[in-house]
């Protein structure tokens, strides 16, 4: 990769992290650090009927969901099965995110009031296959890694739906209405829940894995001028302002990482732990000096250190990450990336991660599964007629 | 025999000054709930309602079920100056429609029929389980989620044509047990 190139993807990916979500002054808070316009003016929702669907542009709030569903039916009659789940759900979440409940919902106390919920929708190869829908040559699970454990339990599914809101609860009772409205149509196969880090002062709004390594500094450009996050001119054509998603479950095993030693830690990741500067000097934002060497002769930021290997070598290799921590019998990441095209802009960098990063120690891919994520849904219509027309 | 038995807890509901042309002593839910704020009701999952009858329908829907029976739900307002009396219902879905509301009867709750609905002038009257509503009985067949039933009400101010979208829902559990009065 040039130096140019990483500058920019570097200088690019601090004003993305901080300004993805600018619609939001709630989002602008967590970001920015600005206050809200005032008190009196709530900030606009994320918009349901849109080009674009919403859950990917938006600040990641503090909590996520991914539930994966497997559509029952395979003989004919599932892309109209497929159809109707879809406008169910469109009704849904449209009723959701703007602050009210789904027409069967009873218990319409817990309804969004941090004005943060995000419903979306992402399709896996076996919806297109079931329903006769064209797929992206790119919609298919990703090669297997040397690295992966991938469990079955994580697997890749027909249907995924994305749930992000800053209130768990909100989440939680979201969730049980986004399963119910399916019941009939697609059972669901797992659920990924996941949290991210109270904003912290001098963490400059990124938040910190379970590591403690500040994850998601080098963002796109949100603009997205290069057409990295959406698809241009769609093919196919519900493609079109739609996107990909890479949902990866990766385990953290912090008891070892607990003896690992701070020096080793930031050699491991090629930044300092602390501000996340690169280990060649500046703020967290400075591009890193790839070139530069101790007094040994050996790099100072590591031949497989994770920054250096996750770096872009061409210029489309870049996505836009918003990574989740779960926790429970065990810890890590539900990494979540969005791209264009994910086997030209994750799959490189994927490829450089397997072969050589010091992190893979202490990390294991457990989980995988590639979603298209459709083109939004126009005012008077629903999911079904994005997806199908 | 024994009225209709919900399965269904009670959930109290606001008493509105909506009279409900039944014999039965019972409270209608004011639709000051609704929460489809901001959601406007689409084509293809939404309510209709027709031009013979001044009456509307909001927030509409019917319970999936692979059962013989089912009841539909939502929101009617009356826009005029008088009162508009809802006196049945038809579906072609459905073998004998009626309408119904839910009282408590030696504490537990039991749906009774009902001759009419009154929908008192620039008033509404919420169909809500656990509350009024319209059952649809003897199904010609099961109602597929997302699919649409058409329904007719019949009112004193002409006919109220609706089409509702078919929801998998958990609640409203009834179990037919016909009454002598029906």
């Amino acid at each position: 990769m040039s130096r140019a190139t990483g500058r920019r993807a570097v200088v690019l990916g601090a004003l993305g992290g901080v300004a993805v979500g600018a619609g939001s002054a709630v989002a602008a808070d967590r970001t920015t650090g600005r206050a809200p316009v005032s008190a009196s003016t709530p900030p606009p929702r994320p918009a349901f009927f849109a080009a674009r669907q919403p859950g990917v542009e938006q600040s990641p709030p503090a909590h996520a969901c991914w539930i994966g569903f497997d559509l029952t039916g395979t003989g004919t009659g599932t892309r109209e099965d497929a159809r109707r789940l879809l406008d169910l759900w469109s009704d849904d979440f449209a009723r959701m995110m703007a602050g009210g409940s789904a027409l069967t919902d009873q218990t319409g106390e817990l309804t969004d009031a941090s004005r943060t919920l995000t419903i979306t929708v992402g399709l896996g190869p076996g919806f297109c296959a079931k329903t006769g829908l064209t797929a992206p040559a790119w919609l298919t699970p990703l090669p297997s890694f040397a690295i992966d454990r991938l469990q079955d339990s994580w697997r890749q599914t027909d249907l995924m739906i994305q749930i992000r809101c800053e209130d768990p609860i909100v989440l939680t009772h979201v969730e049980q209405q986004v399963r119910l409205t399916a019941t009939g149509t697609a059972t669901r196969t797992w659920t990924q829940r996941g949290f991210r880090a109270a904003p912290r002062e001098g963490d400059h709004n990124i938040g910190r894995n379970a590591f403690g390594q500040l994850d998601g500094i080098v963002n796109p450009d949100p603009a997205d001028p290069d057409h990295l996050i959406w698809s241009a001119a769609g093919s196919p054509g519900w493609l079109a302002d739609g996107t990909s998603l890479v949902l990866r479950r990766i385990r953290m095993d912090l008891d070892v990482w607990a003896g690992v030693d701070p020096v080793a830690r930031d050699n491991a990741i090629g930044r300092h732990t602390s501000d996340g500067s690169p280990l060649t000097g500046g703020a967290f934002n400075s591009a890193p000096d790839l070139a530069r060497k101790d007094s040994v002769g050996f790099p100072v930021i590591d031949a497989a250190s994770h920054m250096r290997q996750a770096m872009p070598r061409k210029p489309r290799e870049r996505i836009l990450r918003a990574p989740y921590t779960y926790s429970g019998d065990e810890t890590g990441l539900i990494f979540a990336a969005y791209q264009a095209d994910p086997t030209k802009q994750f799959l490189p960098i994927q490829r450089r991660l397997a072969e050589s990063d010091l992190l893979n120690l202490w990390t294991t891919p457990i989980g995988s599964a590639v979603y298209a994520i459709p083109r939004g849904v126009q005012r008077g219509h629903t999911l079904g007629d994005a997806v199908f027309g | 025999m024994s009225n209709y038995t919900h399965a269904i807890n009670f959930r109290a509901t606001t008493p509105c000054a909506i009279a409900v042309a039944a014999a039965v002593l019972l409270t209608a839910s004011c639709s000051s709930s609704d929460s489809g704020a901001g959601a406007t009701t689409t084509t293809r999952a939404g309510s209709t309602s027709s031009a013979a009858s001044p009456l509307t329908f909001t927030n509409g829907w019917v319970k999936a079920t692979d059962a013989d029976m089912s009841s539909a739900f939502g929101t009617l307002h009356n826009p005029t100056g008088a009162a508009i009396t809802v006196t049945g219902v038809t579906s072609s879905v459905s073998g004998d429609a009626q309408l119904h509301t839910t009282v408590m009867t030696n504490g537990t709750m039991q749906m009774k029929q009902v001759s009419s609905f009154s929908v008192p002038a620039k008033g509404s009257v919420a169909l809500a389980p656990g509350g009024n509503h319209i059952m649809l009985m003897k199904l010609k067949s099961k109602l597929r989620a997302g699919e649409t039933v058409t329904l007719t009400l019949r009112t004193s101010a002409g006919d109220l044509a609706l089409k509702l979208v078919a929801r998998p829902f958990t609640g409203a559990n009834e179990t037919y047990a016909p009454s002598s009065a029906s």
